[in-house]
């Protein structure tokens, strides 16, 4: 579905990521790992088209992303930065609303098909109580289901989300990454998305690529990528995986 | 008793006979959907029956308010009067009038309270795409240097004693002076294609500081009747506009404003950050290069025939939003009716409250409008919520 071939990105003549080619199932969700500084924000800003890369390509279903004109591009891939903000006031329902606006003219009144997306995605991220809430009196964890839910109405294939658990608390971290789960499976979406948290990691992704200094160090089931060793070589941590007889694998992270 | 809860599935399992399935078109599935979709729409159309009205307020207030200055003056013409000879002359009607009323209101009030109303329009709308796009409830319209520009350009036209030559000279070189700075300060903003607005910001503080060191330098050689004169264009007013003036702003008034309007949509997806834009399909470098180059050219033109007014393009977005909320669609327009009405009550307030003397519009402006708006802010904690 996704295909990253051959992408680098510098800025100047400073190398952020090179030469990092992956391949994205469709309907999987992807997990990009790494420590600081490897990558993964420009790796997905790259791969969602934000940014040009200096060298290589994105393949959207065999088409380039950076060639699709944006309106297109936005009914088929949505981000979700790690830190979305929004002030002055919106309420809950005018900030997923604005996920409308690849499918809306300019100034026209919103259609049946606009209402229905943002009510289903409201629904689905449980953000209907939320509805006519100012944004910014929000808690972080509700804000993120907010902008997820705009992303959703967008309706895309395809969502990218950098570090959707980043300083939220660890009930928050489950809760919306079981949601996304969930959305995942219902709409058959494909995500990929940034994560800190091995364990999450491990848990919740189907693939992962782990990135190191701009580059891919490895790539593939999520099995395959994540063992000690090689959680070991990407973050400098001696580590323990956990697989229970019963309950969810852990990554146990030792010390240094 | 025993009966009835028997019965009632039976009935229940008759009705997929044609007629039953007929008498009950709704499937099971859309009667539970219902509910939360009326409640939704119920709301929706509460919430847009009451910004009707506030739009329906909002223009009401723009011509009593153009009707009222129109008949204040030192010469009173009765409102009532005012309103005749404005309806009679727009429609063509002949009705017989007193005639030095008639002329001092069409010819020499209402142009001047035409210029106020759409340099209030131009600056407000103008002052809330900035503050949309830099998502800062700071900006203010001439932040990109338009300001210090007209200025320079106004005040070197007044140094080289254009203003004797012709009487477009002046706003002509404002206007130049406008779009000037404005130029500049994109440029050094831009870089390979994207213009960075942290940069943009700095760059026209910077910009409009050095303007004013240049404008300051010329003090030094100008006689005092020309200073006072240059100061006076400074603080912005109003005074002598004409149906010229009209003609000239009203262009760049309505097509820029209608312009931005058009960018109401890109600039709500704008306060969430320029990447999230980018996400949502927001062309975002064509957006932010052309809402610039909009409001330059509104707020130019504005500026060049009224001098500097300052705070209405500051203060009327906030307010506004207060009223219709923070959505571009309906604040863009609120703001220009808004902006309107606070422009052209402020300078009838510059031209009656001492009169004779008549006061600096700009002047008015601050001395009203500021202390209004510090008293929203006390009141109102929430009225700036930013991030």
């Amino acid at each position: 579905m996704l295909e990253i071939d051959g992408v680098s990105f510098a800025i100047g003549s400073h190398p952020i990521i090179e030469d990092v080619s992956l391949a994205v199932r469709s309907g999987e969700t992807y997990g990009v790992i790494g420590p600081n500084g490897a990558g993964k924000t420009t790796l997905l800003r790259v791969a969602a088209a934000l940014l040009s890369p200096t060298t290589g390509r994105v393949l959207l279903e065999g088409t380039d992303m950076h060639r699709i004109p944006e309106r297109a591009r936005a009914r088929r891939a949505a981000f979700l930065s790690q830190h979305p903000q929004i002030g002055f006031g919106f309420r809950v329902r005018e900030v997923v609303t604005m996920g409308r606006y690849a499918y809306r003219r300019r100034l026209a009144p919103l259609s049946d098909a606009d209402r229905t997306a943002v009510d289903d995605a409201m629904e689905s991220t449980g953000t209907k109580p939320l509805a006519d809430r100012i944004a910014t009196d929000l808690s972080g964890g509700e804000l993120r289901r907010v902008f997820l839910a705009r992303a959703l109405a967008q309706q895309p294939l395809l969502l990218f989300l950098d570090e959707p658990t980043a300083h939220l608390d660890v009930r928050y971290q489950i809760e919306l990454l079981e949601l996304i789960r969930h959305i995942q499976v219902e709409c058959g979406l494909t995500v990929v998305m940034a994560l800190h948290d091995l364990t999450w990691a491990l848990r919740y992704c189907h693939s992962v690529a782990a990135l190191k200094n701009g580059r891919v160090v490895a790539s593939g089931s999520t099995d395959s990528v994540l063992t000690e060793e090689r959680v070991e070589q990407v973050f400098g941590v001696s580590n323990r995986i956990v697989r229970p007889d019963s309950g969810p694998p852990r990554v146990d992270v030792i010390g240094v | 008793m025993n009966e009835s809860p028997v019965a009632a599935p039976a009935t229940r399992r008759d009705s997929p006979a044609p007629k039953a399935a007929a008498s009950r078109p709704a499937p099971p599935t859309a009667t539970a959907a219902r509910p939360a979709t009326v409640r939704a729409t119920e709301g929706a159309s509460r919430a847009r029956t009451s910004h009707q009205l506030v739009f329906g307020a909002l223009g009401i207030t723009v011509f009593v308010v153009a009707a009222l200055a129109a008949s204040i003056g030192t010469v009173g013409v009765p409102y009532l009067d005012t309103v005749r000879i404005i309806a009679a002359r727009t429609l063509g009607l002949s009705i017989e009038l007193p005639s030095p009323a008639a002329e001092i209101v069409w010819n020499i009030r209402l142009p001047r309270v035409l210029v106020a109303g759409l340099v209030g329009a131009a600056l407000s709308t103008s002052g809330a795409a900035m503050q949309g796009l830099f998502k800062n409830p700071l900006a203010s319209p001439g932040l990109a240097g338009v300001s210090s520009g007209a200025s320079l350009g106004a005040v070197v036209a007044m140094f080289l004693g254009w203003h004797f030559m012709h009487i477009w000279l002046v706003p002509a070189a404002a206007f130049a002076g406008a779009l000037f700075a404005a130029a500049i300060v994109y440029v050094l903003a831009t870089k390979g294609g994207r213009t960075d607005m942290a940069t943009l910001l700095l760059a026209g503080i910077a910009v409009s500081a050095f303007f004013s060191a240049v404008i300051a330098i010329l003090y030094h050689f100008v006689e005092d009747g020309l200073l006072r004169q240059i100061v006076y264009w400074l603080m912005g007013h109003l005074t002598g506009r004409r149906w010229d003036h009209v003609a000239a702003v009203v262009p760049f008034v309505a097509i820029g404003s209608a312009a931005l309007w058009y960018f109401a949509g890109d600039l709500n997806a704008l306060m969430s950050g320029e990447d999230e834009a980018r996400s949502m399909g927001v062309p975002v470098e064509r957006t932010k290069a052309l809402v610039l180059a909009l409001v330059s050219l509104t707020t130019g033109a504005a500026i060049s025939v009224s001098g500097m007014i300052g705070f209405v393009g500051l203060i009327t977005p906030h307010i506004v939003r207060l009223l219709v909320g923070p959505d571009h669609r309906r604040l863009l327009p609120a703001s220009a009716l808004a902006g309107a009405s606070f422009l052209i009550l402020s300078d009838l307030i510059a031209r009656t409250i001492f009169s004779p003397v008549e006061l600096r519009t700009g002047i008015v402006t601050a001395i009203f409008g500021v202390p209004f708006f510090l008293y929203l802010l006390a009141s109102r904690r929430n009225l700036v919520r930013w991030s």
